[in-house]
């Protein structure tokens, strides 16, 4: 009976050098393995020896049918397993459909960020307000010239002192936060404004501003230059020289405007900053007495400066955008750049 | 303005660079450039009575310069008038009147101007009329205060300077007439208006090529009204804008001295003595007091004492007093914008230059503090953009198409949108009251970009402020909006519904419920409140093809509208760890056949009630309605998750309460279960 076995695994070795397909290989399972197979058949017979030859010849048994087992198990995977494709790893990856944060976010974000290490609060503010707000209360009575400076979109006419406008500066706010944050206080107003104009490359009815207001007894023109200058040298990732130039706005006194040296020549004179080596980028000021007076702060004893941020206009200098009506076009071949 | 290089040099008393000049101004005064001949500065409103004229400019190049002023000496001779002739009376009725000088020319001869002048006139872009009228215009554009004529025949009788009456009518020189009311300022006889004060003179009173005698005005009005005025008329003139300016004495009597030296050296006429001199402003100013110790705050330290006693005086302030702490002083007559010490100030500083004031870095004067509705408005505009959609900024207006089209839904809303009483367009008539709206016109202009690529998915969110009117008040909030687009209906919506579920599964915001608009909204294919914890708290619609038909696009779009001031208050501020229940789930599958128009909302809702608090999830996993169906029905499967927080489930409860399930459904939504 041994013999037959040993006999049994002689074939299974030699023949599984013929196993070539599927065919073959199932011949082999039938032939060997198979309920009607060679192993069964020996298993029937070794069930009617005595114990102890049953138990010696079992175990040599098992041993052989593993083997055979194993030989097809070996023969199954490389005849079974599917031919591997040939695989290019330079086939482009698969595309990935995510969304996009708008520009405008981002650079919020970043701004948001700078200002927040200078120690400043952000706000945001309402678009809508009320003339108080954003005039009388900023020093801009009614039927001064100076109200020309800003071109208003108007929501009411009828309701005296608190008719009701689309915010033309985030400037509208200062009151109103200066007496929310007590003194002292430094906080960025963050938002959009609106203006009645024409449009153009530079020109548009709504866009952003950066309102920052610091009142305090560090609050003085020093300071301001030098978070200005901070400013500058992180949005822009580069130490540039700022000019301070006299000015005038109703609600600052000294007002000044603040020019950035020109990022795109070095100060070599381009065709940006039209030869003149510096970029206007901010309006600024020490607050009008009449301003904090507003707030009920007693403007004898506390004073702060203000200063206003063209949003659109930093962003435009960073990227080298050309046209600020990208920003509100909805047009991905420009929001998907950034 | 522009200002010509030759007129400005005869009041300095040295050639000037001009190129040094334009630097000095643009830190220190006007923003300016220079061009061949002339100066192009843009004088600030508060600076153009002193400056807005070549005198003034050249006043302030000189202080800025340090090139001494050269000053104009006037001289001509004025006779007494005839008592025996009857002259006008002049009779000012109104306080905004501030000052008026009245003389009289008389034997005048009218000639046309010499080249010069015309020349002069022609730059400064004035007509010219006759030597008369021009060297009016001349004396103004030198000194800075616009000079009157009237034709003294033509005055009846007295004159008379009050406020108009109402529906007054005015008869201007080009002959149009306008309709006045009581915050005018006139200037008329006993029969009619001979000017309308500080803007324009009459057709009636105007001096013409058989003038003999005329009425010269030199005035200061109250520039509140003439502000109005010219606003409400559109009649805007080199008058108005300068007497809008605000005109200092100084500055007025200089123009008419320069005038009438003229007059008298050309043999223009007889310049009579005054027939009305009257003021109520005074030529000396206030004196300011100036606390040095605000001075050197504002300026970041302090400035030596020469230095600001050289500064005072260059801008001709007089020094009243020096004290240790505080000084005195008087400013000039002809700065009518200095009255304040912080006015001081600015003057001291931008002369001392701001480049002079030093860096110094701010100290922390409180713990900055978090703006939470920034960080929630960011953290969902994170979540979006994973969902795959792309942030856009629209404008904040719709326009009367807009309004046309989605009249119906706003009506629905009980809402009115905010019109803007003097838009740029028709295109940005009302302010936004959704933002849905404008994101529509983002696919279509997109659609359009890349139509050659043939791509038409598209999903876009915006987060803004809207605004609308509800019962009179005018209402602010801010919105997040989102909208997809595709080829295929199933695949847009299913697209946003996803991103919906997404979002508020990220905001911790469970058991959402969306409740069908109970009326039909006309251009919506499908609209439902979106609910949570019984507060609407957005909209999620599909558009109906005549909406898309009507800006253009040629496929669905589905979109949803948040009031995000509504979630801000359930977002969680802090998250807690909850363990894993350690008690086993039992699962059931239901499936079932129910008429094609039943609601899914609609029966996860009534399963999520039925199974109360121990059915712990719903999920659908298969619809369908083909193959061996009727074709008006569908079928849809659910897992059902059953788990109990506190203890361990049993398949009877569970079963039982399965069957109270699928009793209630076939009653309720005639479902058959298979």
């Amino acid at each position: 009976m041994k013999e037959k076995l040993e006999n049994i695994l002689k074939e299974a070795q030699q023949l599984s050098h013929h196993i070539k397909n599927s065919e073959d290989l199932e011949n082999f399972r039938v032939k060997f393995l198979g309920r009607q197979g060679l192993l069964s058949e020996i298993i029937k017979n070794i069930k009617d020896l005595p114990q102890e030859q049953r138990r010696e010849l079992g175990s040599y048994f098992n041993f052989v049918k593993s083997e055979i087992q194993k030989i097809y198990d070996e023969k199954k995977e490389i005849i079974l397993k599917p031919k591997t494709e040939y695989f290019d790893p330079y086939h482009p990856g698969e595309k990935i459909d995510a969304g996009r944060i708008n520009l405008i976010t981002k650079e919020f974000n970043i701004i948001r960020e700078i200002f927040s290490k200078l120690n400043f609060n952000i706000e945001i503010g309402n678009e809508i307000v009320n003339e108080y707000e954003n005039f009388d209360s900023l020093n801009i009575p009614p039927n001064h010239p100076s109200r020309d400076l800003w071109d208003t979109f108007w929501i009411t006419k009828d309701l005296k002192n608190k008719n009701l406008l689309l915010r033309t500066h985030t400037s509208a706010h200062q009151v109103e936060l200066l007496k929310k944050y007590k003194i002292p206080c430094r906080f960025v107003v963050l938002g959009k404004v609106f203006r009645h104009e024409a449009t153009d490359q530079r020109h548009e009815i709504q866009f952003h501003q950066i309102e920052g207001v610091s009142v305090g007894q560090n609050s003085n023109i020093s300071e301001l230059k030098s978070v200005l200058s901070y400013f500058f040298e992180n949005y822009f990732n580069k130490k540039l020289d700022i000019l301070f130039r006299s000015s005038y706005f109703p609600f600052t006194e000294p007002s000044f405007e603040i020019d950035i040296e020109c990022i795109f020549c070095n100060k070599k004179g381009c065709n940006v900053c039209k030869f003149s080596k510096f970029i206007e980028v901010a309006g600024a000021g020490m607050i009008h007495p009449f301003v904090l007076k507003q707030a009920g702060i007693d403007y004898e004893k506390n004073f702060g400066y203000a200063f206003g941020l063209g949003f659109e206009r930093l962003v435009m200098l960073k990227y080298n955008i050309n046209d600020i009506r990208y920003f509100h076009s909805g047009d991905l071949r420009f929001i998907n750049q950034f | 303005m522009k200002f010509r290089l030759i007129d400005l040099e005869t009041f300095l008393a040295k050639k000037p660079n001009w190129t040094k000049i334009v630097d000095l101004l643009n830190k220190k005064s006007f923003e300016s450039n220079l061009y061949k001949d002339y100066l192009e500065v843009d004088i600030l409103p508060n600076r153009f009575s002193d400056s807005g004229n070549i005198f003034g400019l050249a006043r302030e190049i000189s202080i800025i310069s340090n090139i001494p002023l050269k000053t104009e000496k006037f001289n001509y001779k004025t006779f007494s008038l005839d008592k025996n002739k009857k002259y006008p009376n002049i009779y000012i009725k109104t306080k905004n009147c501030l000052s008026y000088d009245g003389i009289l020319i008389t034997e005048i001869k009218i000639k046309s101007s010499p080249k010069w002048l015309k020349e002069f006139l022609e730059f400064y872009e004035f007509n010219s009329v006759n030597f008369l009228v021009d060297l009016a215009n001349y004396s103004m554009i030198k000194y800075g205060a616009p000079l009157h004529l009237f034709d003294l025949e033509k005055i009846n009788k007295n004159i008379y300077i009050r406020q108009a009456k109402e529906n007054e009518k005015f008869l201007s020189l080009k002959n149009t007439e306008y309709i006045l009311n009581f915050d005018d300022i006139v200037i008329a006889d006993e029969s009619k208006i001979l000017a309308l004060a500080g803007i324009q003179g009459s057709k009636l009173s105007e001096v013409d090529l058989n003038t003999k005698n005329i009425l010269l005005e030199s005035a200061i009005f109250n520039p509140v009204n003439i502000y109005k005025t010219s606003r409400r008329l559109n009649l805007q003139t080199q008058a108005s804008y300068r007497f809008e300016r605000n005109i200092s004495l100084s500055s007025k009597n200089f123009t008419l001295k320069c005038f009438l030296n003229l007059v008298e050296k050309n043999d223009l006429g007889k310049i009579s003595k005054n027939i009305i001199s009257y003021s109520q402003i005074k030529e000396s100013k206030k004196i300011v007091k100036l606390n040095l110790d605000k001075l050197f705050n504002y300026f970041g330290k302090e400035i030596p004492k020469n230095l600001l006693l050289k500064t005072i005086k260059s801008i001709n302030c007089k020094l009243v007093k020096y004290q240790k702490n505080y000084i005195e002083l008087i400013p000039p007559s002809y700065r009518i914008d200095l009255n304040l010490d912080v006015d001081i100030i600015e003057e001291i500083i931008r002369l001392i230059g701001y480049d002079s004031i030093e860096y110094k870095n701010p100290t922390f004067y409180h713990f900055p503090q978090e703006n939470h509705k920034l960080k929630y408005s960011d953290e969902i505009k994170n979540i979006l953009t994973k969902a795959g959609f792309t942030e856009i900024y629209t404008y904040s207006f719709i326009s009367d198409k807009d309004y046309e089209i989605f009249n119906d839904f706003i009506k629905n809303n009980k809402i009115e949108p905010i019109k803007i009483i003097n838009p740029v367009s028709n295109l940005f008539n009302f302010y936004r009251p959704f933002i849905f709206i404008n994101l529509i016109k983002v696919i279509a202009t997109n659609l359009n970009l890349f139509n050659w690529l043939r791509k038409k998915d598209f999903n876009f969110f915006e987060i803004g402020k809207i605004g609308y009117k509800k019962n009179n008040n005018f209402i602010e909030e801010e919105n997040l909006s989102f909208i997809t687009t595709d080829t295929e209906l199933k695949k847009s919506y299913f697209k946003l519904k996803g991103a919906l579920n997404y979002l508020f599964e990220n905001l911790k915001l469970e058991k959402i419920k969306y409740q069908p608009f109970s009326e039909k909204i006309k251009y919506f294919d499908n609209l439902n409140m979106i609910e949570y914890k019984n507060e609407t708290i957005g909209i999620l619609f599909i558009l109906s093809r005549d909406l898309t038909n009507k800006y253009d696009i040629k496929q669905p779009i589905t979109g949803s509208e948040i009031f995000l001031y509504k979630i801000y208050k359930f977002i969680k501020k802090e998250e807690t760890f909850k363990p894993p229940i350690s008690h086993p789930a039992i699962f059931r599958d239901i499936s079932m056949i129910v008429p094609i128009y039943t609601n899914i909302f609609e029966i996860e809702n009534e399963i999520y009630k039925l199974g109360g608090s121990i059915l712990e999830k719903i999920e659908l996993f298969d619809v369908y309605s083909e193959d061996n169906l009727l074709k008006d029905e569908k079928s849809l499967s659910f897992h059902l998750i059953f788990r109990d927080k506190k203890r361990t489930l049993n398949d009877e409860e569970v079963n039982t309460l399965l069957e109270k399930i699928i009793e209630n459904l076939k009653i309720k939504y005639k479902a058959k279960i298979r």
